[in-house]
């Protein structure tokens, strides 16, 4: 009885500790991009375009709106064709050997290293037209999210109780009424929660940026050059010679992953609480 | 046919991929009376039961043999529209399933479907609500979420929302094995007064429920119809031996 006990604590103890270590990590990460990084965080930074190499001042104001741009319009490409497709694969490709082994393939790809694609969409996107291009990089972003996309929804779909397919059948309704009508009602916030997190993935991604949208030291909203992100920035920032590139570096990394984490934060909310509304979040029992 | 005959039920075997699991079934269905399906777990009444609104196709590698006549069709047809065949014979499940929307969307999904229009909307759901004996409870919260109501409220939603649309037949499944006694009984009277509009089939566990509410008693075992006949007599006198066992308790 004893001899249980002390086994038992003792592996308590040991698990304690792992916990420990990785949250150690995690937080001293955070607490590091928040001591360096929150002081720099001033209004310029996002209102001000870059100034010439050399001269302190000026922002990232041209990093962030070309982020906005990629990341707006990835998610805006994939969220359709991830959400359709995890729709496929729960209501349609159930019974069939193939679309199940497409299945697998994307939940697989759910973890592919991000420069995979970014390489794939350099030579599709890129060497054709012999320029860096942002739409490159915004396929190459839409590409990435899609299977988390895809993935989340089809887990979601296939939790949907049969009876009730089943009781809409039952009225009368054709399968792509029932999908519209009650699965996907009954599974929106799971859905939501995986578009959320597929948004979350795509907005901390440098590798996939770097050889296809490349960057731009100035502001350009032309989808067919070059174009700054926040990542690949930070990433230029970091290795370059200037003391205030390093503080706007820390800065910006220190909001992208603040941004990450709120959006992390709200796809927990949105399935734990079923509503986006801070206001009406209530623990539940 | 005879006039009185709602469906008929000839030689009908059905199969679960290779597993023969309907065995030569023969059976009446009357208009407007309360048929009931008893037999041991596993004796296949639910089986028969989704026989007759064809539910088994939504999966793969089942199979019908025989004849079920509906309407002077047969319902096991291939090219029969089973869109139009689940209108007119509607279904109440063992647990309640309320659709994710407001309780008066529940009950008029079914209408939406048909083409009703949104003028009469109003009108049909409180007619079923009323016929289905909820609207007192529900009358002033028809916007929440049905997932708001009691289970044996949610079960009536679920009557109200099958008869809404005015099928000329309604299977139950088992419909009060998930609830408590009261509501039990509200769903009892239910099916009873529902009878004078519908024809109804249940499949039962509990002997007395049949006992209480069915005209015509059909008593099943391992895939087998053995015997079927008045409730009555089903409970007094059986002409089979094995129908008598189990009725009184002897197995199952």
């Amino acid at each position: 009885m004893f001899k249980r006990k002390l086994i038992s604590n003792i592996m308590l103890f040991i698990s304690f500790l792992t916990a420990l270590y990785g949250l150690f990590w995690l937080f001293w990460i955070l607490g590091t991009l928040f001591v360096n990084g929150f002081k720099y965080l001033t209004l310029d930074l996002f209102l001000q375009d870059p100034t010439p190499p050399g001269i302190e001042g000026g922002g990232l104001r041209h990093a962030f709106i070309g982020h906005i741009i990629i990341t707006s319009l990835a998610t805006l490409i994939g969220v359709p064709i991830g959400v359709c497709a995890g729709i496929y694969y729960a209501e349609y490709g159930k019974n069939s050997y193939f679309f199940m082994a497409l299945k697998n393939i994307t939940d697989i790809m759910v973890s592919i290293p991000s420069i995979i694609m970014g390489a794939v969409m350099y030579a599709l996107m890129v060497v054709p037209f012999k320029q860096f291009n942002a739409i490159s990089g915004i396929f190459a972003l839409a590409l990435l999210m899609i299977p988390v996309i895809s993935i989340t929804t089809y887990e979601m779909l296939i939790l949907v109780p049969h009876t009730l397919r089943e009781a809409a059948y039952a009225l009368g309704a054709y399968k792509w009424q029932i999908i519209k009508d009650i699965t996907l009602k009954a599974a929106k916030f799971g859905i939501l929660t995986g578009i959320l997190l597929g948004v979350a993935r795509i907005s901390g991604e440098t590798a996939p940026l770097l050889f296809t949208a490349f960057n731009n030291a100035y502001l350009s909203v032309d989808l067919f050059k070059p174009m700054a992100s926040l990542t690949v920035t930070i990433f230029n920032y970091v290795m370059g010679p200037y003391d205030y590139w390093h503080k706007q570096a820390w800065a910006a990394a220190f909001f992208l992953t603040l941004l990450v984490l709120v959006l992390s934060l709200f796809a927990k909310a949105l399935l734990y609480f079923g509503t986006l509304n801070p206001f009406k979040w209530k623990i539940k029992k | 046919m005879e006039r009185n005959v709602e469906i008929e039920v000839r030689n009908l075997n059905f199969y679960y991929g290779e597993k023969l699991v309907l065995k030569n079934i023969n059976l009446f269905i009357y208009k407007n009376k309360v048929t009931a399906l008893i037999g041991p777990s596993g004796c296949g009444k639910t089986t028969f039961l989704r026989c007759l609104n064809r539910m088994h196709d939504l999966y793969v590698g089942n199979r019908y043999e025989g004849e079920i006549i509906f309407e002077g069709k047969n319902i096991l047809n291939k090219n029969i529209d089973l869109i139009g065949l689940r209108s007119k014979i509607g279904m109440v499940f063992q647990k309640p399933t309320p659709f994710p929307m407001s309780i008066f969307d529940n009950v008029a999904y079914g209408l939406k479907l048909k083409g009703i229009k949104s003028s009469e909307l109003k009108e049909r759901v409180e007619k079923a609500l009323i016929d289905a004996a909820l609207w007192d409870e529900v009358k002033d919260k028809l916007k929440e979420s049905a997932f708001s109501l009691s289970g044996g409220q949610q079960q009536r939603l679920c009557i109200a929302r099958a008869i809404a649309v005015e099928p000329k037949v309604l299977l139950f499944d088992e419909p009060t094995s998930a609830l408590d006694p009261i509501s039990t009984s509200k769903i009892e009277e239910l099916i009873v007064k529902l009878k004078s509009k519908i024809t109804i089939v249940i499949v039962t566990h509990n002997m007395q429920q049949a006992a209480r509410i069915s005209d015509y008693t059909a008593f099943m075992y391992l895939g087998e119809l053995i015997e079927v006949g008045p409730t009555e007599k089903i409970f007094t006198t059986p002409e089979k031996k094995l129908t008598e066992d189990y009725i009184t308790g002897r197995f199952g």
